[in-house]
């Protein structure tokens, strides 16, 4: 086992949340090394021949084996746990490389959960929380905290937009396309979103019918040729139906690997080992001192010795990292795991062809007004078994290949034989499924541990989750179910069918919760810069920071964090000698 | 892992290069690496040499398992004129060899249900029968018995084999396995598993690039309305709510 030369900064994992640490602190002259368990993959692999949902959705290519990441999951805290299908990509760039791109600010509201339903709903209203052991803090952070370094990642990685809401002003420019429900943003996106498609247009139309706000959702697409601050050149998206679960062939879906990583690569500081997977963390007297990782290809094991560590493996991984080698965090690590469960409404239109196959699935139109409180008025008035608190975006995807749509049918059809494919031949193209992207609450019995059975190829004991919905999320799918079936029949739809039931499941793609931020060590893992209470050399990146999630997508937030904790080690306002003593 | 990572490692010091210009001329790093593509493509596609894993019975009971599942109709062919069988063959001698247990064992247990139900194995039967024997076990409402001790479970250091993505989310969404019954005879449950996963790899076989041996002249695809991989989509197609009827292509054609 080699010992290497020390160096300033260890990055563990290079998804989304490494990429702007790795850019910000090679520029400031720090010496950084990422370790990345995933290959090299650049844009040759994802080239038009390449063209494949076989081999990226289907079986995988860029996700690891259940024997490479296990991970296990149970809802009953009685039961054995049981292994499940682990879908974010290990690769250079992580999960942000076949993600979809839905790219969103936080509400402010979304950084004070527990103040703004404390101050909209009386205590009898909220009692059913206490009840499930429902347990929200605000974040020890605001939006207005974060305001420019939103603004940095959508300039810097490439978001684009139509703006809901400059310096205070609703839906500024022409035509008024912008979320109205959006944060003041101080300065417009860098460039527009995708174009609405088929599906949009009749998405679109039906919330209208309704008297709803829609608007095209930002995504973090390159539209026109766009060069980045930092002189990063990007080709303009061809609109090709590979995207989601996909890598991009063109370099115009924003990920870590196309849009920051050639940054840091150009400032002679920053090295990448991919193939390099991280055992544990080394720590002696309260501080961290090295990692050791195994070459995958060599099969080699080394030990990288470093002054600060930057957690970018994951919400899975990253606390499993941290309790394998030994770090608890009073027993706060991993605690308070959120992610969604929620319904499914699908429809098929008879007047019409929608053609989803023909674009990404994150062309989208959108809307807000059953998200977060902006229903409040309508919550004022439900009776206490059916209030809820929080709520859910509702969009349109796309990207409706056949090997990615055979399973959706309404339940009348059978799923084979003639009158299965009569369905599918006739509907594939005049079908849509919304996406219900509900906030679901943190609870006291939803958390990730180690796995007592199971273990991965190098003995490191899998991730155990453990999720439930509760009422909260029962509640509001039977409601964001029905307002989906609404727009759907306002717009028209022959058929509508879809669940009303949360499943909660092991991982959703977002998946927050388990290493929260806190003002209080007794009651979160990490101060408001994600330095970790009880080693504060190591550094939390990405989604498990979140103490309450969002109706939003979590990725712009994981990138804007990244660059909110390097701007507090830049800027001094953290000690790495004593997490307490930050400003 | 290896020799192609290797390889991987090699190309990404050239391609580190062309990072900071990024651009639709990416053309060049195309052409770079779609060897390595085409390669493994072409050699997982070699059906000149008959069937890589089934034998000819085999072959016969997944033809016509495929061809019930997507039947022939007036408007477009079925399971059997795409060729499902040669991509589900392809696939168990390649990427799917995880699976060749449960397909030996699972046409057995469909020739056992069979004989005894109408005296003659699955491929013998009317197609009338053969629909009869599949609804009965698709309608059944029987799950895998939950005892570990019945359901011996291959293990990979500590991780169950079976417990793929495929075979949690698509075998048996009830405990992640096919029941294999120690000599018991065939158990219904794990019929309907394995059926449900022909089912599914009847679909990949209808709806993938017909580089994979599957969707024979566009079979799947020309049934349900859908061209293949186009790189670029304007507003006007994206915009249409009439079909858009463009000729159909594979991977191989782009
Ligand atoms: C199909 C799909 C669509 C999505 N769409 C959207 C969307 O539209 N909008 C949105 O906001 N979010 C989306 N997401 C979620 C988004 O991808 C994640 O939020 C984001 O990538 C998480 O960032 P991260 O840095 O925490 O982790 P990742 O990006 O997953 O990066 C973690 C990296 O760490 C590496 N790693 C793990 N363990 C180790 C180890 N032991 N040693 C070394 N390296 C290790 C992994 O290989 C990986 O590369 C989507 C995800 C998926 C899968
Ligand atoms: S739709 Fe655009 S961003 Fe998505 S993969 Fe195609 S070219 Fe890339």
């Amino acid at each position: 086992m080699a010992v290497l030369p020390k160096k300033d900064v260890v990055i563990i994992g290079y998804g989304a949340a490494g990429g702007p640490i790795s850019v910000e602190l090679s520029k400031a002259g720090y010496s950084v090394v990422a370790l990345e368990r995933g290959e090299h993959r650049t844009l040759a692999d994802f080239a038009p021949k390449a063209f494949d949902t076989l081999r990226w959705v289907t079986r995988r290519e860029m996700v690891p084996t259940i024997e490479e990441m296990p991970l296990t999951f149970r809802s009953d805290l009685n039961e054995k746990a049981t292994p499940v299908p682990y879908i974010m990509a290990n690769t250079v760039g992580g999960a942000s490389v076949h993600w979809s791109g839905q790219s969103w600010r936080y509400y402010e509201e979304d950084f004070r959960v527990k103040s703004t339903i404390e101050e909209l709903y009386s205590s009898e209203q909220l009692a059913y929380l206490e009840e499930d052991g429902a347990n929200i803090q605000d974040w020890p952070i605001t939006y207005d905290d974060l305001e420019p370094y939103y603004e940095k990642t959508e300039y810097h990685v490439g978001v684009g937009g139509w703006p809901g809401n400059i310096q205070g002003e609703i839906r500024p420019v022409d035509p008024e396309e912008g979320n109205p429900f959006e944060a003041p943003r101080q300065r417009d996106f860098p460039f527009r979103p995708l174009r609405d498609n088929a599906t949009d247009i009749t998405f679109r139309e039906g919330a209208l019918n309704l008297g709803l706000n829609p608007f095209h959702v930002p995504t973090a697409i390159t539209t026109e040729a766009y060069t980045n601050p930092d002189g990063v050149e990007r080709a303009a998206c061809s609109y090709c139906p590979f995207c989601t679960s996909h890598g991009c062939w063109n370099g115009s879906k924003s990920d870590t690997r196309v849009s920051l990583l050639p940054t840091a690569e150009a400032t002679g500081n920053f090295e990448l080992r991919s193939n390099s997977h991280v055992l544990r963390i080394n720590h002696e007297n309260g501080r961290a001192v090295s990692v050791d990782y195994i070459d995958l290809i060599t099969g080699e094991q080394h030990t990288q010795p470093g002054e600060m560590f930057y957690l970018g493996a994951y919400s899975f991984q990253n606390v499993r990292l941290l309790l394998y080698s030994g770090i608890t965090g009073g027993g706060q690590v991993g605690k308070y795991f959120i992610n969604r469960s929620g319904p499914s409404v699908h429809a098929i239109f008879d007047d019409r062809y929608l053609n989803g196959y023909a674009g990404p699935a994150v062309q989208r139109q959108g809307l807000d007004d059953y998200n977060g409180e902006n229903n409040v008025d309508e919550k004022l008035q439900m009776s206490l078994d059916d209030f809820f608190v929080r709520g859910a975006f509702i969009g349109s995807p796309s990207q409706r290949n056949p090997l990615q749509t055979y399973g959706a049918r309404p339940p009348e059809v059978p799923s084979w034989g003639v009158a299965y494919k009569e369905y599918f031949t006739e509907n594939l193209n005049r079908y849509i499924g919304l996406q219900l992207l509900q906030e679901p609450l943190p609870y006291e019995t939803s958390y990730i541990d180690l796995d007592p059975n199971y273990t991965d190829k190098f003995g490191v004991p899998a991730a155990r989750v453990q999720r439930q919905a509760k009422q909260n999320e029962i509640r509001m799918s039977r409601y964001i179910y029905q307002k989906g079936v609404e727009i759907l029949e306002a717009a028209g739809a022959a058929r509508v069918w879809g669940s009303d039931t949360p499943r909660p499941s092991a991982t959703m793609t977002h998946d927050l919760g388990g290493l929260r931020m806190g003002s209080d060590p007794s009651m979160s893992a990490t101060n408001r810069y994600g330095q970790l209470w009880e080693v504060p050399n190591i550094l939390v990146g990405g989604g498990a920071l979140a103490p309450t999630m969002s109706g939003h997508n979590p990725t712009e937030t994981i990138w804007t964090l990244s660059y909110w904790t390097s701007a507090a080690v830049l800027e001094g306002k953290l000690d790495l000698e004593d997490s307490q003593a930050f400003s | 892992m290896g020799e192609m990572d290797r390889q991987r490692r090699a190309v990404s010091a050239v391609d580190r290069r062309m990072f900071v210009k990024v651009s639709a001329g990416s053309m060049a790093a195309v052409a770079l690496r779609s060897a390595y593509t085409m390669d493994a493509l072409a050699q997982e596609t070699s059906a000149e040499a008959g069937y890589q894993f089934f034998t000819a019975h085999e072959a016969e009971t997944i033809d016509a398992l495929a061809e019930q599942i997507w039947p022939t109709t007036e408007t477009s062919p079925g399971g059997s004129d795409a060729g499902v069988v040669v991509y589900i063959d392809r696939a168990l001698g390649g990427a799917y060899q995880r699976y060749q247990p449960i397909y030996q064992a699972g046409i057995q247990w469909l020739d056992d249900a069979t004989n005894e139900q109408f005296g003659d194995t699955f491929v013998g039967l009317a197609p009338e029968q053969q629909f009869e024997l599949m609804d009965a076990v698709f309608n059944a409402d029987a799950t895998p018995a939950a005892s570990p001790a019945a359901t011996p479970e291959p293990q990979v250091d500590g991780v169950p084999v079976a417990a793929t993505p495929e075979d949690t989310a698509e075998i048996a969404p009830s405990d992640g396995k096919v029941q294999v019954a120690g000599g018991e005879g065939p158990h219904i449950a794990s019929l309907k598993a394995f059926l449900d996963l022909v089912r599914v790899h009847t679909m990949e076989g209808l709806f993938s690039d017909p580089v994979y041996g599957g969707n024979r002249d566009f079979a799947g695809w020309r049934a349900v309305g859908y061209p293949g991989p186009y790189i670029v989509y304007g507003a006007e197609e994206q915009q249409s709510f009439e079909p858009l009827n463009q000729p159909l292509q594979s991977i191989a054609d782009l």
